[in-house]
């Protein structure tokens, strides 16, 4: 490895390990979870969703208990007590769980399940539910990981460091002409990137994740009025169960999403927001 | 001016003796010749009779704005003898009971009667109307609303609370005996002083009509019910409401409870003046989320009763304030588990089960009944049971109004296929929810008791109605140890500080490597005289040449050939262009050999101070600019010598 990646390296988990850990959950909250598990096992997903929820609404995040939550919600889709919406908050708790544990390969099975079981059931009804692409800019920031771009910015600001102090204290003509090129696209770079860097922190802040827990969720134009075929270009407007949304901003009854290039409201309760540790 | 007297009143008073018209004889006084602002006082007309006259239709003209009741009437008769006849007569006092509202002057009347078909008008009467305290306090009755405590003079009165019929001197009934309309009790505290206490306000929001709306209790929690009133006031007289629109309430689910509460019309003070008021709608709201949820402004149209003074008025809108209603969710410690935000009230449960014996595979009819008050919940916790397959339930419900608050019952009527055998224990029905009477969670509970059901030759499928064939993966009973991701980099506190750290360093480092050599010259140059600073920066140009930075070396020679302009011959030469350069020295007595020489050397300064130039080059040009420098010297001292 060369030198400069060693130090980036190092850097980085100088860095990763200064980052707090969360707590784990108490006594009472293992002990409601363990019960909620005992509950799904015998076959009594109703009560074990009314546990987990609880421990969620309590401010639980911890993967496990979002992928039970998750499993509680798809078991009972797969029942006859099946209520609306059970698949959208079964695919909201994998996703969280996949936030959370990114490795979860579990999670990422039940998930997959859950997405297939909603599009059968979509076409059972012979829906053609929008489906769209984030937008540029969203998909030019989410290309690198956040912190790898910050990496390379710092990277490039070392180089630039390097490049100035060539071209303003060397003698060596040579030298100073490599300093003043090494300067320009370093300098070039780094500004690139660090841009890139805060844009990406700028999003992450400013934005949250959400899943589509009604049956069909539908996009509604700034006075929350319900938009239709013509306003949106084709389709008929329906956001489909499951699927996961960007929210820009909330306001008291709706959220504000960005769905494609465009941006639209949606009822708060049609939607549900991924935790976040 | 306004006529105040009872509309229908019919006063007769039959006597037995006939006698002239001429001999009635009118009087009329007030109680008080000085009264506070809203104090009561009385204005009384006395009349004299010989008897026999029909009289009615008492009269008292009163300014607007003041408050009239009554009259009330009293009637006393004497007898006297006189040698070979007996004469009767009756005086009669009818009284009025009035509140001023303001201070000032206040005429009166006249007041007047009919006798025998003929109104007989007495004078006027003039009060003086003072501040609130300008008059010392009689010692009086009690006025308080709610009543008092202790009235030490209580026993003493003779009219029994103020009210002239009802006292131990009078028989019971007097008043209605005479035909009066005037209620017995109540010369002030029934007009002005008992309204409804949900009427009070502390000021008016207008001068003519307004319209308040108030809820309670303020603070609430989703699905508590939120009781709102909407207030008309008005004055001076009694009014109508002739239309108006509903509050918008679009966060709330909403009952209207105005039906057969609406309130009679009541008058009131509101600070010192008279006005009309009643409540014209009731709602009860349970609201649908937490937030600070609004309730729209009511509009309502006024009618006036009748076209008084200048407050009159027929079709006069108003509107009530919006109202913002702050609504949280009930506290997340001690919630327990199944609870939905919205199940607000006080619930109870009760279950019926039929048959309880039965084959396997049949169905059991289970009836729950929620009863309570608040708005009962849609939906309750069934035990989930293998042996059990709950179909959609029927809903019936019976929600109504006791004394303001919503009630009523939910029933839920289930058919419950029993897919086990054997001797089955049901378990529990459960509702937990949150009773704002107790600010606690509770939970109404029904046990439905046990089924016995036979066993089946043909046992029933199971109830799972899974569209996968693959079964679900187990839940995890244990939780895997769990790091939270690592915050990014960019969270690091001064991480776009630190991006910019290093060059900013280094530059500002090169900065200060070369300016504060150039900040010492100059101060040194400050101090020293024009030769010297001519020589000074020819040493900083060989010494810029010493450390090969030719071009630096170049720069240091063209300062020193301004100054040299500068300080020798007072030409100001940075801001000049060659050829005018070569003008102005040749104006100034500059030789052509000498001005040609600078404007080269000058020249060639500005080549190398691009190219840096070889080391000769710029060695040879210092030599050529000392002798410049010499040069311009002398020619100063010459043109001294000539001047």
């Amino acid at each position: 490895m060369k030198a400069p990646a060693r130090l980036l390296l190092l850097l980085g988990l100088l860095w990763g390990t200064a980052a707090e850990a969360r707590s784990s959950l108490s006594a009472a909250e293992l002990h409601e979870h363990a019960a909620a598990v005992a509950a799904l096992r015998r076959g009594a997903p109703t009560e074990a969703i009314a546990q987990l929820e609880l421990l969620a609404d309590r401010g639980v995040v911890q993967p496990d208990v979002s992928y039970d939550r998750g499993l509680a919600y798809l078991t009972r889709a797969q029942s006859r007590a099946s209520q609306p919406g059970d698949y959208g908050r079964a695919a909201a708790a994998l996703q969280e769980a996949l936030r959370l544990r990114p490795s979860d390969e579990g999670a990422q099975a039940a998930l997959a399940r859950v997405q297939e079981d909603l599009a059968r059931a979509r076409g059972r009804r012979g829906n053609t539910s929008l489906m769209a692409r984030p937008s540029l800019l969203r998909a030019v920031l989410d290309f690198l990981p956040e912190s790898l771009v910050a990496g390379l910015a710092l990277a490039a600001s070392l180089a630039t460091t390097l490049g100035l102090a060539l071209a303003l204290f060397v003698r060596s003509v040579r030298r100073r002409f490599l300093g003043r090129w090494v300067t320009l696209l370093a300098g070039a770079l780094g500004l690139l990137l660090g841009t890139w860097a805060w844009a990406a922190r700028q999003q992450r802040h400013a934005t949250r994740e959400a899943v589509v827990i009604a049956s069909e969720a539908r996009l509604r134009d700034a006075a929350g009025i319900p938009l239709r075929g013509k306003e949106l270009g084709g389709g008929d407007g329906l956001l489909p169960e499951g699927a996961l949304l960007v929210i820009l901003e909330e306001t008291e009854r709706f959220f504000l999403v960005e769905w494609g290039a465009k941006r639209y409201r949606v009822q708060r309760d049609e939607v549900r927001l991924l935790a976040r540790d | 001016m306004r006529r105040v007297g009872p509309s229908l009143l019919a006063l007769t008073l039959s006597l037995t003796s006939l006698a002239a018209l001429a001999e009635v004889g009118l009087r009329s006084g007030p109680s008080s010749s000085r009264v506070e602002v809203g104090a009561p006082f009385t204005v009384t007309l006395h009349a004299s009779l010989d008897g026999g006259e029909q009289v009615s239709s008492p009269s008292l003209a009163v300014p607007p704005g003041v408050v009239a009741r009554g009259p009330s009437v009293s009637t006393q008769s004497s007898i006297s003898m006189v040698p070979g006849q007996m004469r009767r007569t009756v005086e009669l006092s009818i009284t009025w009971t009035l509140v001023a509202p303001r201070a000032g002057q206040l005429k009166l009347g006249p007041a007047s009667i009919v006798v025998d078909g003929r109104r007989l008008t007495d004078r006027s009467i003039t009060v003086q109307i003072v501040p609130e305290g300008s008059v010392p306090a009689p010692r009086s009755r009690n006025r308080s609303r709610t009543g008092s405590a202790f009235d030490p003079f209580a026993a003493m009165d003779p009219f029994g609370g103020g009210d002239p019929f009802s006292g131990p001197m009078f028989p019971p009934g007097l008043a209605q005996q005479l035909g009066l309309l005037t209620p017995p009790g109540d010369p002030l505290d029934d007009v002005v002083r008992n309204w409804p206490e949900e009427l009070n306000i502390d000021r008016p929001l207008d001068r003519t009509a307004f319209v308040d709306a108030r809820f309670g209790p303020r603070k609430v929690v989703v699905g508590q019910q939120v009781t709102l009133g909407i207030y008309a006031y008005a004055r001076p007289s009694p009014f109508e409401i002739a239309g108006g629109t509903d509050p918008s309430r679009e966060d709330f689910l909403s009952y209207d409870l105005s039906e057969g509460t609406r309130t009679s019309e009541h008058q009131l003070l509101i600070g010192r003046e008279a006005w009309y008021a009643g409540k014209i709608r009731q709602f009860a709201l349970f609201p649908l989320r937490a937030g600070r949820l609004r309730v729209g402004p009511m509009q309502v149209t006024f009618q006036g009763h009748e076209k008084v003074g200048k407050g009159a008025y027929r079709e006069l809108k108003r509107q009530s304030r919006p109202l913002d209603i702050l609504v949280e969710e009930p506290p997340l410690n001690g919630r327990p588990a199944g609870y939905r935000v919205g199940d607000v009230g006080d619930f109870k449960l009760t279950a019926q089960v039929e048959p309880r014996s039965l084959q396997q595979g049949e169905a059991i009819s289970v009836r729950i009944e929620l009863n309570g008050t608040g708005q009962p919940p849609e939906r309750i916790l069934l035990p989930e049971l293998p042996q059990l397959d709950w179909l959609p339930p029927t809903l019936s419900e019976d929600i109504h109004r006791k004394h303001e608050k919503i009630g009523g019952k939910r029933v839920f009527q289930y058919v419950v296929r029993v897919l086990g055998s054997g001797q089955l224990e049901l378990g529990k029905v459960r509702l937990p929810f949150w009773n704002p009477a107790t600010n606690h969670y509770e939970m109404a509970e029904a046990a439905l008791g046990t089924v016995e059901a036979r066993p089946s030759a043909k046992p029933p499928p199971p109830q799972s109605s899974t569209p996968s064939e693959t079964p679900l993966p187990a839940a995890r009973g244990a939780l895997r140890p769990y790091q939270p991701a690592a915050l990014p980099l960019t969270e690091r506190r001064g991480f776009f500080l630190w991006l910019l750290l290093g060059p900013s360093a280094v530059l500002s480092y090169a900065a200060l490597r070369r300016g504060l050599p150039r900040l010492a010259r100059w101060s040194r140059q400050r101090a020293l005289g024009p030769t010297q600073r001519v020589a000074a920066e020819i040493l900083a140009a060989r010494q810029s040449l010493s450390s090969g930075e030719g071009g630096s070396a170049a720069s240091h020679l063209e300062r020193a050939i301004h100054l040299a302009m500068s300080s020798y011959l007072k030409l100001e030469s940075r801001a000049l262009l060659r050829p005018a350069l070569a003008k102005q020295l040749s104006e100034l007595g500059v030789s052509g050999e000498l001005s040609a020489e600078l404007l080269a050397i000058l020249e060639a300064a500005d080549g190398l101070r691009f190219t840096g130039g070889g080391t000769s080059d710029v060695a040879s040009l210092i030599q050529r600019t000392v002798r410049l420098c010499d040069g311009l010297r002398a020619s100063r001292s010459r043109r001294g010598a000539q001047s």
